[in-house]
């Protein structure tokens, strides 16, 4: 199983290596938010600086959601080709949600740097668990993303679709990575802890049951 | 089956008669409060909905018979659990005004709600999105069982984020009268038979709704379409 989703974890890398269909547009995207942070809320990183954390998270979920939701797009325009391989199909789930994984964390470790410059706000001292924050967050992002895009590839909404389902979905892991990045920037960065593990909690979970449930997807 | 609507409107009348007139006024609160009796059925019916829809989803994976019969009721009681919720959060939100001086706060119940309404809508636009029978069986099905996962983790997230509803079950016991509590529970009688009626008369509703598909579909197979 393991060897099969590395396999297809490069066929996919490579595919995106090769066309940077995704990271582009989407890292894009996430730098244009930042901008029009500054006009809708006028400017002034005063103005800014307190509400830094939800605008960083809005801004990675937002630009991540345009990478995560083809990565079974791809697999939806080339028909149904993959399902043939003599492979288990968890393997199939668990490449997609590798790539996924990958690709928002280098959207990320982009779109943080880049908002903290623009929004003037300095990166929080505590900078090993502002870091797990980023990696809980997008790992649970791209796993909730993984399972949704691979229940929405086969519609006939498929884009339009994946932000009603996705975005409610993942609000709880919003809430626990915005409060989590605005503790680090306090004083007692205590209440960040909690937080944490709620992030770690939907991260573990929304990765198991999509992966159990994946199997069932691939029959009809 | 048929039958549970005649059920349903004397115990309404019922729970009407006791949550109007027979109970008294809380003093704090005021006559606002009456409205409560129905919130509190809604959401408790609402619940149970969306439970039914998780268990109905869960057999339509694992059972080999009656996926048709099964997803049929899933799909209802996910229509009826969303009738409640919306039910729930308007009367939920005018009592709000009164009480609190606002439609909308972020209370943990309340936004867990509007979360769980965003959750099971999606549930009806992946339906409506699917066009193979077997294919939108299954996937509305795997669906579901995740929110109905999510559902919980949300509620805790957003209590950590803040709290201010009023909790009518604490762990020390009832903050109501023994008075209030009867009319509470006919009240959620009445509104538990009135979504098990909705329930059967939406899913017989869609028996007939696929039914009048398949034929039309075989009717112009027939004429060459």
């Amino acid at each position: 199983m393991l060897k099969a989703a590395v396999w297809l974890f490069w066929k996919d890398l490579s595919l995106e290596l090769r066309g940077r269909e995704l990271l582009l547009p989407a890292g894009v995207f996430g730098l244009i938010i930042a901008m029009l942070y500054g006009f809708a809320f006028n400017g002034g990183q005063q103005v800014l600086r307190p509400m830094f954390p939800g605008l960083l998270w809005l801004g990675i979920f937002f630009s991540s959601f345009l990478a995560v939701g083809r990565a079974f797009g791809v697999e939806a325009e080339a028909g149904r080709q993959l399902l043939m391989a003599p492979i288990d199909r968890g393997s199939i789930f668990l490449a997609k949600l590798a790539l996924n994984v990958l690709l928002t964390l280098v959207l990320t470790a982009v779109l943080t740097p880049a908002f903290s410059l623009l929004l003037g706000a300095p990166l929080p001292s505590a900078t090993w668990l502002f870091i797990w924050t980023l990696i809980l967050g997008v790992v649970g992002f791209a796993a909730a993303g993984s399972a949704m895009g691979a229940l929405t590839a086969q519609t006939r909404l498929r884009e339009l679709l994946l932000p009603a389902l996705l975005l409610p979905f993942t609000s709880p892991l919003l809430l626990g990575a915005v409060n989590a990045t605005g503790a680090l920037y306090t004083r007692d960065i205590s209440p960040a802890g909690s937080w944490l593990w709620l992030m770690a909690v939907f991260d573990g979970i929304f990765i198991l049951v999509p992966l159990l449930l994946f199997e069932y997807l691939t029959e009809v | 089956m048929r039958y549970l609507r005649w059920l349903a409107l004397p115990l309404w009348l019922v729970g009407l008669y006791l949550a109007l007139i027979w109970v008294p006024d809380v003093r704090s609160l005021g006559v606002s409060y009456r409205i409560f009796y129905i919130h509190l059925g809604m959401a408790w019916t609402a619940l149970l909905a969306m439970t039914a829809n998780f268990v109905l989803s869960l057999l339509v994976l694992v059972r080999r018979k009656g996926k048709e019969e099964t997803d049929r009721f899933a799909q209802a009681s996910a229509e009826v659990g969303i009738l409640m919720t919306t039910a729930t959060l308007a009367s939920g939100m005018l009592w709000a005004r009164v009480a609190w001086g606002a439609f909308w706060t972020w209370d943990p119940r309340l936004t867990t709600t509007a979360i769980m309404w965003f959750l099971y809508i999606g549930y009806i636009l992946l339906r409506q999105a699917i066009d193979d029978d077997a294919r939108r069986r299954v996937y509305s099905a795997v669906y579901a069982l995740i929110i109905f996962i999510d559902v919980p983790i949300v509620y805790l997230s957003v209590r950590w984020w803040r709290t201010i509803h009023p909790v009518v079950f604490t762990e020390t016991g009832m903050n109501i009268t023994p008075q209030m509590f009867i009319a509470v529970i006919v009240f959620f009688f009445a509104t538990l038979v009135l979504a098990l009626d909705l329930i059967y008369l939406r899913a017989f509703q869609e028996k007939l709704h696929r039914e009048l598909q398949r034929r039309r579909e075989r009717r112009l197979g027939r004429l060459g379409y």
